[in-house]
């Protein structure tokens, strides 16, 4: 596929061609986002709106991806927040404030998985296929593609190397901040992040043949 | 070392789930949130996130049990007088209560009332007559056979008026006789001197 004169974008570089490039994610907001939560415990409703506007997507494909359910995805969402909002007053800025988040999820997540047991469940996950409405059918079929390949990929993934992928990827967590997270020591967490991405990049690359995907451990 | 520095971290895979994780958050989802939120704003919380009315109540109603609990013990004594009966029980009906006029009395003016009653009345037996009568006298009347010395012209001697039972029984007697003007005079000394007492039939 070739780029387009029109403008429109260019389909996307083949994985294996792709460079390794350093991750940059959203550190600086992290001490203005601790600012607001304090303001919000102070009583100014604005400040936490801000948050959550900031927030809010990402949370949500965080669980939507991590439960694999919808339906229990969009329960622990409104749980998550109303923990945060019925602890304001008990905020301190102990850990930056994404650190403080994801935790509050991660942990009302494994609370919803122990009453529930039915999370990880990848027939219930139906993702959301219409991408960009303004793709030109060819681009969209193949993001439609690459997205259903990557999330039978992490559905297939161990729950542990998921979340610890998730935490990275929307969370913009580094490694201490998913070891404190989870739960686990800074090793564990690379561990568990390393391996993720390996397993992905396989399922990725591989080739797609006519059958259903052959994904290899 | 930095992250990116401990492993090699392949931003393809990280590019590739950018670009297919791309959901927004449901519509109501967003309005559940921003009302609690706005529904917190309202709700103030107090000392230990309580509801902030919780201790001011908390507070007005110790003062309140308090203040109950004070006047209570500290009440002064101010319990009506009653009046005792001659046997020792302790009535506080209106008529007990109550004295010949009608008005309150105390225990003591009570017992009092009834002594001068019986001194009165012991006051009246003269020793000029016998009441040793045997049979019909002069009157024409009969008398109780027994009677002691020094007894005067009352119908119910001494020992008949020793207690508010045996009063009682004379006068019947004296009923019996046909000395209704004994028996009369005889009844009113009893109730005077024994206001309590109630005559049974």
């Amino acid at each position: 596929m070739m780029g387009r004169p029109d403008g429109l974008p260019a389909p996307a570089v083949p994985l294996s061609q792709s460079p390794v490039v350093p991750y940059s994610g959203r550190m600086n907001e992290t001490t203005e986002d601790t600012a607001l939560m304090l303001r919000y415990r102070d009583g100014d409703v604005q400040a936490f709106e801000v948050l959550y506007w900031r927030h809010n997507a990402a949370l949500y494909r965080y669980l939507l991806r991590l439960c694999m359910n919808r339906d229990a995805a969009e329960d622990i969402y409104q749980e998550v927040w109303k923990k945060l909002i019925a602890s304001r007053g008990r905020y301190q800025a102990t850990a930056k404030f994404n650190t403080f988040l994801y935790r509050v999820a991660h942990n009302t997540f494994i609370d919803h998985a122990r009453r529930n047991k039915r999370y990880s469940s990848a027939e219930a996950y139906d993702p959301d296929i219409n991408i960009h409405g303004a793709d030109e059918p060819d681009i969209a079929a193949e993001k439609i593609l690459l997205r259903r390949r990557l999330d039978q990929a992490l559905a297939r993934l161990p729950d542990e190397q998921r979340d610890a992928f998730l935490l990275h990827e929307e969370g913009g967590l580094g490694l201490d901040a998913i070891a404190l997270v989870t739960g686990v020591t800074r090793e564990t967490a690379k561990s568990r992040l390393r391996y993720a991405n390996k397993k992905l990049k396989t399922a990725l690359t591989e080739p797609v043949g006519p059958g259903p995907d052959s994904e290899q451990a | 070392m930095t992250d990116q520095q401990d492993f090699a971290f392949d931003a393809a895979v990280s590019s590739a789930y950018r670009s297919s994780a791309t959901e927004k958050v449901p519509a109501h989802l967003d309005r559940l949130v921003l009302a609690e939120v706005r529904r917190s704003a309202t709700r103030k919380t107090g000392v230990l996130g309580l509801p902030a009315w919780l201790v001011p109540a908390a507070v007005a109603a110790v003062a309140a049990l308090s203040l109950t609990l004070n006047l209570e013990f500290n009440r002064p004594d101010d319990t009506p007088a009653v009046q005792y009966q001659a046997g020792g029980e302790n009535r506080s009906t209106p008529e007990t209560t109550a004295g010949p006029a009608g008005n309150l009395e105390t225990a003591a003016e009570a017992t009092g009332r009834r002594l001068r009653a019986l001194d009165d009345a012991v006051s009246g037996l003269a020793p000029a007559n016998n009441s040793d009568y045997t049979g019909i006298g002069d009157t024409g009347q009969s008398v109780p056979a027994a009677a002691d010395a020094g007894a005067s012209d009352r119908a119910c001697n001494s020992g008949e008026t020793a207690s508010a039972e045996m009063w009682w029984a004379c006068i019947q007697a004296l009923e019996r006789n046909g000395q209704a003007d004994d028996a009369t005079a005889e009844l009113e000394l009893l109730q005077t001197a024994f206001p309590e007492y109630r005559l049974t039939r």
